[in-house]
C-alpha cells in the first residue's frame, strides 16, 4: 500500500464526510424545523379540538362569537380577530365581535364595502391568505400586513359570516406573518366553525319547530275540547264535502248520531221540503269556490221538525294552500227566528195600532235638541210636516190656544227640570189649516239618566174634541136623569106618605071605636076586615114602594151589624102574631159586614116576616135559626125556619112577581120578588129548600164589596 | 103632681086626635098643646122663653109637614138655650117607610124615640115616659 496515496484518499474521504455531515446538520436542522413545525401544529389542532369541545357548550350566538374571536386569536398567534355576522346585508345590522381592537372604532360602512370586495375576490368556505399589499387597497383594512379569511354564507337563511386573523402592520415585526400554513388550519377552523354554527342554527330550528309543534298540539287540544263542548254544531268534512265528524251538539240539535251522518255530504241529510234551494245553491257554489260562507236556512231534525239553521262553512287549507277540510259551524236559531219575527210583528202592530188609534207621538232630545214628530201628531195640528220642521218650538207654541199656553209652558217646565216625571194634560190647539179649535189629550213623560238628569222627554197626543163634546152631552144628560131620578124618588116619597097617612089615621080609629065602644058582633066583624084590609093596603104600599127603590136607586154600602138587624126585625115582627116564637142564632166570623144596608133590611124583613107569618099555627115552638158565616171572600146568611113549609110547585114559583104560596098568603106576591131583585142587585145568590110541614131554609150568599 | 107639658105637632088634624085620645087615656093630668105647623110651635117657643114651666117636656113631632118639616124643626129647636131643652124629650111619630128618615131621626140628640103612625095607648105605655 503506497502512503501519499492513501493520504490524499483520506483527505477526501474527510472531505467527503465533511460534506456529509454538514448535510447532515443541514438535514438535522430541516428535522428540528420539521419537528418544531408539527410540534407548532400540533398545539395548534389540540387547541382547535380546546376550542371546538369548549364552543359547543355555549348558549347564546354572541358567546358563541366572542369564544370564537379568543381562539382565533390564541391558535394562529395574531395580535386582532375579528367575526362579522350580517343577517340583513345592511351596515348598521352588521354584528362585530373582536379581539385585539375596538369594535366601535370600526367604520362599518368601509368595513361593509371591504367584505362585499373580499366576497367577490375569495372563494367561501376555505381560508384565503391575505397579503398586505392586496389589504392595502382596502378601506378598512389597510393597516393590516398579513391576514388570513374565512367566510361562510346560507342563502337560505340569509346570513354572511366573516373571520378574520389579523396582524397590524404596527406590530408585524413582533408576530408571524400569516403563511400557507395558517391557511390550511384557517381552513379547518373556518369550517369547524361554520359547521358548528349551522348546527347551532338547525338545534335553534328544531328547537323552535319543537315548541311550535308543541303548541299547536295544546291548541289542537283546546279547539277539539271546544268543538266537543260548545253548544253549536260543529262538523268537519274532507275535501268532497263528505261528513267525517261531528260533536254531540250536532247530534242533539239533529238528532242523528256520527255513524248516521258519517260520509254523507255536508247539510244533505238536513234538506227537507222546505229548504231553501237557492240558498243550498249558495252554499254549494261557496264549497266549490272554497269561500267561507255564512247563511240560515231551514233545515229539518231527524223526526222531521223543521228548525232555522244558522250555517257557517269554512275551507281549511294547508301551509302548501291545498284544501284539506271543510269545517262548519251550525247554530239552531229557530227560537231566536220566531222571538224575533214576533218582535217584527208586535212592532208592526204597534205602528197599525198608533195609526188606526190616531195616536201622535213625538220625542224631543234634551241633549241634541232634536224634535220629532209623527205623522199623525201632524195631522192633528193641521200642518204639514214642512211647516213644522222649520221651528217646532215656535210652531207649537203658536198653535196652542192663547189662554192655555202659559198653564201647558209652566208643566213642561217642570217636567224638564225633573219636579215631574210625567203629566197629563188636556189643552186646546188652533188648527194651522183651518183655524178651527181642538181640544188634545196628552202624556208627556221624562226619561232620566241613572244621575236623574232629564235625557228625553216623549209624549202622546190625542185629539178628544169629539170625545169630549160627547163626554159633556153625556154629563148633561146623566144629570138630567140624576134630577130626573131624584124628582122620581121625592115622588114616590111623597105618594107612599100621602097613601099612608089616611090609612093610618083610619087604622087609629079603628082602634079608638075597638077601645071605647060597646059594638055588636056583626060590627065588630066588619071593623076587623076594615083593619086587615087596611093592612094588606099598608103592606102593598110597603112593598111596591121597597121594589121602586131597589130598582131605582144605586147600591150604598156601609159597615153595619147583620146580627142586630136581624134581631131588631124579628122583635119588630113577632107580636104581630099570638103565638110565641123564637130566635136561635149561629155565628161564624165578625158579625159587622159591609154591604147595602137599606136593602138588606128589607131583605131580612121579608124573610123573618115570611116565617112568622107562615108559621104553624097553634104552636109555640116555632122557631127561626139565622146563621152567618163571615168568610174572606163572602157572607153566607142562612134562615131556617120550621114554618109550614112550600110544596115542590110552590118552590119553583116562589120568586115570581104577584105569586102568592097559600090560601094563607096576605100580601101582593111582591115580596120574594123584591128580595130576589136585591139579591141580584147586590150580585148574590140564593138558594131555598123547603118540606112541606117541616119547613124553609133559604141560603144567601153574598160576594164581599170592597170597602172603599 | 104637676101637669105633664106635652106639644104635639103634626099638620093632619085626626092624627092629632087619635094620639091626644091615646095620651089622655095613659096620662090623665097632662097639658096638652096642639099644633099643626112647626112655624106655630116655634112661635110658641119664642114666646115662652122666659116661662119655662109653660114649655114642652115631650114633643110629638110629624115628619112630613109643609112650609117647615119635622127636621126642620129639630134643627131649629136645637139651638136653643139648655134651659129650654135641657130636659126636652121628641118622639117622632110619622107615617114614613123610610129607614133613612129613622137613622136621620134619631141621629138628633133631643130625639128619643121614633113611633109609627098612628099612636095608640099601647105604645105610649112602652115608651114610659
Amino acid at each position: 500500500m503506497n502512503q501519499p496515496e492513501n493520504y490524499t484518499q483520506l483527505l477526501q474521504d474527510y472531505s467527503d464526510l465533511q460534506l456529509r455531515v454538514t448535510k447532515f446538520s443541514s438535514v438535522e436542522q430541516q428535522l428540528i424545523n420539521t419537528r418544531d413545525l408539527l410540534d407548532s401544529e400540533l398545539l395548534s389542532y389540540k387547541k382547535l379540538i380546546d376550542y371546538n369541545s369548549k364552543v359547543f357548550k355555549e348558549i347564546t350566538d354572541k358567546a358563541f362569537f366572542l369564544e370564537s374571536t379568543e381562539a382565533i386569536v390564541d391558535i394562529f398567534e395574531s395580535d386582532v380577530s375579528l367575526i362579522v355576522f350580517d343577517e340583513s346585508s345592511h351596515p348598521s345590522n352588521m354584528v362585530i365581535y373582536a379581539e385585539g381592537m375596538h369594535v366601535v372604532e370600526i367604520d362599518r360602512i368601509s368595513l361593509f364595502g371591504d367584505l362585499y370586495q373580499l366576497s367577490a375576490d375569495f372563494p367561501a368556505s376555505r381560508g384565503n391568505l391575505l397579503s398586505g399589499e392586496y389589504m392595502a387597497d382596502l378601506a378598512c383594512m389597510n393597516k393590516f400586513s398579513s391576514g388570513v379569511l374565512y367566510y361562510f354564507s346560507d342563502a337560505e337563511m340569509g346570513y354572511r359570516c366573516y373571520l378574520f386573523s389579523l396582524v397590524t402592520k404596527q406590530n408585524a415585526p413582533f408576530y408571524n406573518n400569516m403563511k400557507d400554513r395558517n391557511e390550511t388550519v384557517f381552513t379547518i377552523f373556518g369550517q369547524m366553525v361554520e359547521s358548528i354554527f349551522i348546527s347551532r342554527k338547525k338545534s335553534e330550528q328544531i328547537k323552535k319547530q319543537l315548541t311550535e309543534i308543541e303548541k299547536s298540539h295544546s291548541e289542537l287540544r283546546k279547539l277539539s275540547l271546544i268543538a266537543t263542548k260548545t253548544k253549536n254544531s260543529v262538523i268537519i268534512a274532507d275535501t268532497e264535502g263528505k261528513v267525517e265528524w261531528v260533536n254531540q251538539a250536532f247530534t242533539d240539535v239533529t238528532n242523528y248520531t256520527v255513524e248516521e251522518i258519517k260520509d254523507n255530504k255536508l247539510g244533505q241529510l238536513l234538506e227537507g221540503a222546505e229548504t231553501e234551494k237557492e240558498k243550498l245553491h249558495l252554499l254549494n257554489d261557496a264549497m266549490t269556490h272554497h269561500r267561507n260562507i255564512e247563511t240560515v236556512i231551514k233545515n229539518y231534525r231527524k223526526n222531521g221538525e223543521m228548525f232555522y239553521n244558522q250555517v257557517e262553512i269554512i275551507p281549511v287549507f294547508d301551509t302548501g294552500n291545498q284544501l284539506v277540510n271543510y269545517i262548519s259551524i251550525q247554530k239552531d236559531i229557530t227560537n231566536d227566528f220566531l222571538h224575533k219575527n214576533e218582535i217584527l210583528r208586535i212592532n208592526s202592530r204597534y205602528e197599525i195600532i198608533t195609526q188606526k188609534s190616531k195616536i201622535g207621538i213625538w220625542e224631543f232630545d234634551c241633549v241634541s235638541g232634536e224634535h220629532s214628530w209623527n205623522d199623525i201628531i201632524i195631522n192633528q195640528y193641521g200642518a204639514r210636516r214642512r211647516d213644522v220642521e222649520k221651528d217646532y218650538t215656535a210652531f207649537w207654541e203658536a198653535a196652542v190656544y192663547h189662554e192655555d199656553l202659559d198653564n201647558v209652558l209652566r208643566i213642561n217646565a217642570k217636567i224638564l227640570s225633573g219636579e215631574l216625571d210625567f203629566a197629563e194634560l188636556q189643552y186646546r190647539i188652533v188648527r194651522h189649516d183651518t183655524k178651527q179649535i181642538r181640544t188634545l189629550e196628552c202624556l208627556n213623560i221624562s226619561e232620566r239618566d241613572r244621575s236623574g238628569r232629564v235625557l228625553r222627554l216623549v209624549g202622546s197626543s190625542i185629539d178628544i174634541t169629539e170625545a169630549k163634546d160627547y163626554q159633556e152631552t153625556l154629563l148633561a144628560k146623566n144629570n138630567e136623569l140624576k134630577k130626573i131620578n131624584h124628582e122620581l124618588d121625592r115622588f114616590v116619597y111623597s105618594i107612599s106618605h100621602d097613601l099612608r097617612s089616611p090609612l093610618l089615621s083610619i087604622q087609629g080609629l079603628l082602634a079608638i071605636i075597638f077601645d071605647e065602644e060597646v059594638l055588636s058582633e056583626s060590627i065588630t066583624n066588619y071593623l076587623k076586615l076594615i083593619d086587615s084590609s087596611i093592612l094588606r093596603l099598608d103592606d102593598t104600599i110597603h112593598e111596591i114602594l121597597s121594589y121602586s127603590r131597589n130598582s131605582r136607586l144605586e147600591v150604598v154600602s156601609e159597615k153595619f151589624d147583620i146580627v142586630e138587624m136581624v134581631m131588631a126585625t124579628f122583635e119588630d115582627i113577632r107580636y104581630s102574631i099570638p103565638d110565641k116564637m123564637h130566635l136561635e142564632i149561629e155565628l161564624e166570623g165578625d158579625t159587622v159586614i159591609y154591604s147595602d144596608k137599606v136593602r138588606l133590611s128589607t131583605l131580612v124583613k121579608n124573610i123573618i116576616g115570611n116565617s112568622v107569618k107562615y108559621k104553624k099555627l097553634g104552636t109555640d115552638d116555632s122557631y127561626i135559626k139565622f146563621g152567618l158565616v163571615n168568610k174572606e171572600e163572602e157572607i153566607l146568611l142562612k134562615f131556617e125556619d120550621n114554618g109550614i113549609g112550600m110544596s115542590e110547585k110552590t118552590l119553583s114559583k116562589m120568586f115570581d112577581m104577584f105569586y102568592r104560596g097559600t090560601s094563607q098568603s096576605t100580601g101582593t106576591g111582591l115580596g120574594l120578588y123584591i128580595c130576589m131583585e136585591i139579591i141580584n142587585k147586590l150580585g148574590g145568590k140564593v138558594e131555598v129548600k123547603s118540606e112541606l110541614k117541616v119547613g124553609t131554609v133559604i141560603s144567601i150568599i153574598l160576594h164581599k164589596t170592597s170597602e172603599l | 103632681m104637676p101637669l105633664m107639658n106635652i106639644m104635639l105637632i103634626d099638620d093632619d088634624d085626626i092624627f092629632n086626635m087619635l094620639s091626644g085620645i091615646a095620651l089622655k087615656k095613659v096620662f090623665k093630668e097632662i097639658n096638652l098643646k096642639v099644633f099643626t105647623s112647626a112655624n106655630a110651635a116655634i112661635e110658641f117657643f119664642d114666646e115662652h122663653q122666659n116661662d119655662p114651666e109653660k114649655l114642652p117636656e115631650v114633643i110629638f113631632l110629624d115628619i112630613n109637614m109643609p112650609v117647615m118639616n119635622g127636621f126642620e124643626f129639630l134643627d131649629h129647636i136645637s139651638q136653643y138655650h139648655e134651659d129650654i131643652i135641657g130636659q126636652l124629650k121628641v118622639v117622632m111619630l110619622t107615617s114614613s117607610m123610610y129607614d133613612t128618615d129613622k137613622d136621620k131621626s134619631l141621629a138628633y140628640p133631643l130625639v128619643k124615640h121614633y113611633l109609627e103612625k098612628p099612636l095608640t095607648i099601647q105604645k105610649v105605655n112602652e115608651l114610659g115616659l
